[in-house]
């Protein structure tokens, strides 16, 4: 299978989307000739021309809720939001229009709108612009929240968001642009609420998002060398999650940690711990572990700023403790 | 046996209730349609029958104390004889479990109970004057002057501590009938993860009971095992077993292992004389070694447990050949045993095995 980055997987999504459903659109800063700061959308106004690719001004809330409105009256527009922090500008046309119109029109209205945006820290740009605030909106029913842990899946979740007739948030994390995985050149779609079996394990179950696929998929290796088979699950939609995969995975090897690039407190790793506790408890064999960024302001220092996110070592470490049966002290 | 008598639950939603009167003395005669005492409840005042023929033997919750449903207020004996008895145990401890759990649990509700009314009080300030429910409530109590109640202090390490055990380990003991509290007596650490429980013997079925059997069988161990490591299990299991029937149980065990037999029954007694006879002792659990019944059948090996004396070994007088394991001040065991129907080498594995349990406990669980 050929390889290609994560971006080229995300330009290939939308430009195949584009040239089967002519009511895509897409709308956000620096989206045409600029082709965004990642340059994940080059060549696509080339293709569909401005009047389908649509530079905006600096102006979030203005122009998310255009495309609420586009979306209500029978477009499908393609939202780029620059950075993840950017969010909290346009919560009210996201969280209190998008997300509740379907419901409050009793059905008559629908809202087929993709906010695609990114998350991820380690690229030294600061406390506003390196936040991972997918939690943030998976809090709101109407919502659905994607985070694809590689090209593969950045393009299958694309698409079906693309295709979905309701409000879909996809978080891209920005350090994984140029990761390369292998995609097939023909078309495929990732079902939503689709867990995936990275790998298997007896021994401890790491439910990982986004980029923390990679951690894990290295922390695995380590504890491998030392005997210990840990289990990797991709959630792949944390709304909808796909709890059946999560928790035979957890039946099966009676130890858990959630791994997520959110802050830890209040976050995606307490959801998916709190629903293994309730419904595999008898199944536990230790507490479940949650592995977070720190909650602090994303550092600027890059010393610091490794810090506070978690690693393969730490993670490794985690396991480890877990293992032994030891009590669990870290935050 | 003497009889528990419990505050009855008279309602659906009552959890306790006031004892107005007793309609019996102790050391007076009852008959199960007696009335016993009146009870009130927040609904009803009701004449509660003794429920049983015997001797009021004592009571154990005045009239005008109030009671949690479920514990012991009062104890009726069999006849007048069994009411001096448990009479003279003052607090009638020697009924049961039964008794000192709600002992336990009075208390901690008695200590507990001003807690309410005080914080009822503490909130009266902010309610208007005369506010019916808030005015009772405050008037029991008298704000800020209300003295402190202490808290119950935290149950100690004892009878009703808690082990601590994942809910995996939990669950599995469960199903496989193992005692957890057996576990952490022989030795297991907390909290006890599923691979402790996974491994630990299956527990044996109880044996019928038969008559005990004398110490008498074709191979004869003497140990004192007075400072070892088994010694200081012993001092850390609730209930403790017998000592003599705790040695059974890990010299099942180094029999078994040395031997490679399915069932292994030892003859035991200590210096006391208290003899019995166990089946597979090493699979019933150390807390429960005390209630094991007497096994059928001869058997494999008898003990004699010499702790505490000065004695180091004895031989029968039919002789064999005598085999001794000491460690250092620890323990001593002595196999005395007749070469025709235990091997050398066996008797050998065997006794070194058994050392190296009273040694390091673990092994027993293994």
């Amino acid at each position: 299978m050929r390889e290609i980055t994560l971006s080229k997987a995300v330009n290939e999504a939308i430009a195949e989307e584009m040239r089967r459903d002519p009511t895509i659109i897409l709308m956000g800063e620096d989206v045409a000739e600029a082709g965004t700061p990642f340059k994940v959308l080059s060549g696509l106004v080339e293709e569909f021309g401005p009047e389908r690719i649509l530079d905006t001004p600096i102006s979030e809330p203005g122009f998310t809720g255009i495309a609420v409105g586009a979306a209500m009256t029978g477009m499908r527009p393609i939202v780029d939001l620059m950075f993840g922090d950017f969010l909290f500008l346009v919560m009210d046309q996201l969280c209190n229009q998008a997300a509740k119109t379907h419901y409050m029109s009793g059905g008559k209205l629908s809202v087929p709108m993709v906010l695609r945006t990114n998350m991820g820290a380690t690229r030294r740009s600061a406390a506003q612009h390196s936040q991972s605030l997918h939690a943030l909106v998976a809090h709101i029913p109407g919502l659905k929240v994607a985070m694809p842990s590689s090209a593969y899946e950045a393009k299958g979740l694309l698409k079906t968001a693309i295709r979905d007739n309701n409000p879909v948030v996809i978080f891209e994390d920005k350090l994984m642009y140029q990761d390369k995985a292998g995609v097939p050149e023909e078309e495929y779609l990732i079902p939503f609420g689709e867990a995936k079996v990275l790998r298997e394990g007896r021994d401890i179950t790491f439910v990982a998002t986004s980029s923390m696929r990679q951690v894990a998929e290295k922390a695995a290796e380590t504890l491998s060398a030392e005997g210990i088979e840990a289990e990797i699950i991709d959630p792949r939609t944390i709304v909808p999650l796909d709890e059946a995969t999560i928790l035979a995975s957890v039946r099966k090897t009676g130890r858990a940690i959630v791994v997520d690039e959110g802050h830890q407190s209040f976050g995606v790793t307490a959801e998916i711990a709190a629903r293994i506790a309730e419904k595999a408890f008898y199944y536990l064999d230790a507490p479940v572990g949650r592995m977070g960024a720190m909650d602090v302001p994303v550092p600027f220092s890059p010393a610091l700023e490794d810090l506070t996110v978690p690693t393969p070592e730490r993670l490794a470490e985690r396991a480890r403790a877990t293992l032994r049966g030891e009590p669990v002290h870290a935050a | 046996m003497p009889h528990d008598v419990l505050m009855p639950q008279l309602g659906m939603a009552q959890d306790a209730g006031l004892i107005v009167a007793w309609h019996k003395a102790p050391g007076e005669a009852v008959a199960a349609d007696d009335v016993l005492m009146e009870v009130e409840t927040d609904k009803a005042t009701m004449e509660v029958p003794a429920g049983r023929d015997g001797v009021l033997a004592l009571i154990r919750a005045e009239a005008g104390t109030e009671v949690p449903v479920g514990d012991v207020i009062a104890i009726i004996a069999a006849d007048a004889a069994e009411a001096a008895r448990v009479a003279d145990t003052k607090d009638g401890a020697s009924t049961g479990s039964a008794a000192s759990v709600a002992d336990a649990s009075k208390a901690a509700s008695v200590a507990e109970a001003p807690a309410p009314a005080e914080k009822s009080a503490g909130h009266a300030p902010s309610a208007p004057v005369g506010n019916g429910a808030s005015g009772a409530a405050a008037s029991t109590g008298n704000g800020a002057s209300a003295p402190a109640v202490p808290r119950p202090a935290a149950p100690a390490a004892g009878a009703d501590r808690r082990i601590l055990a994942s809910p995996k380990a939990r669950r599995a003991a469960a199903e496989r009938g193992i005692d957890l509290a057996a576990l952490v007596a022989a030795g297991a650490t907390e909290p006890i993860l599923y691979e402790t429980v996974r491994t630990a013997p299956e527990p044996a079925a109880t044996p019928a009971p038969a008559a005990a059997a004398a110490v008498a069988a074709a191979s004869i161990l003497t140990a004192d095992a007075g400072r070892s490591a088994f010694d200081a299990l012993l001092a850390d299991a609730d209930p403790a077993p017998p000592r003599a029937r705790a040695l059974a149980a890990f010299a099942a065990g180094a029999w078994r292992a040395a031997t490679g037999a399915a069932s292994v029954t030892v003859g035991c007694a200590d210096l006391a004389g208290s003899p019995a006879s166990l089946a597979d002792a090493d699979r019933a659990g150390l807390t429960r070694l005390a209630d094991l019944a007497d096994a059928d059948g001869p058997a494999d090996l008898a003990l004699v447990d010499l702790t505490g004396s000065r004695l180091t070994h004895y031989r029968p007088a039919a002789g064999g050949t005598t085999l001794t394991i000491t460690g250092g001040e620890a323990f001593a065991l002595s196999l005395a045993f007749d070469e025709a129907r235990l091997p050398l080498p066996l008797a050998a594995r065997f006794l070194d095995d058994l050392a190296r349990r009273l040694e390091d406990p673990i092994r027993q669980l293994l």
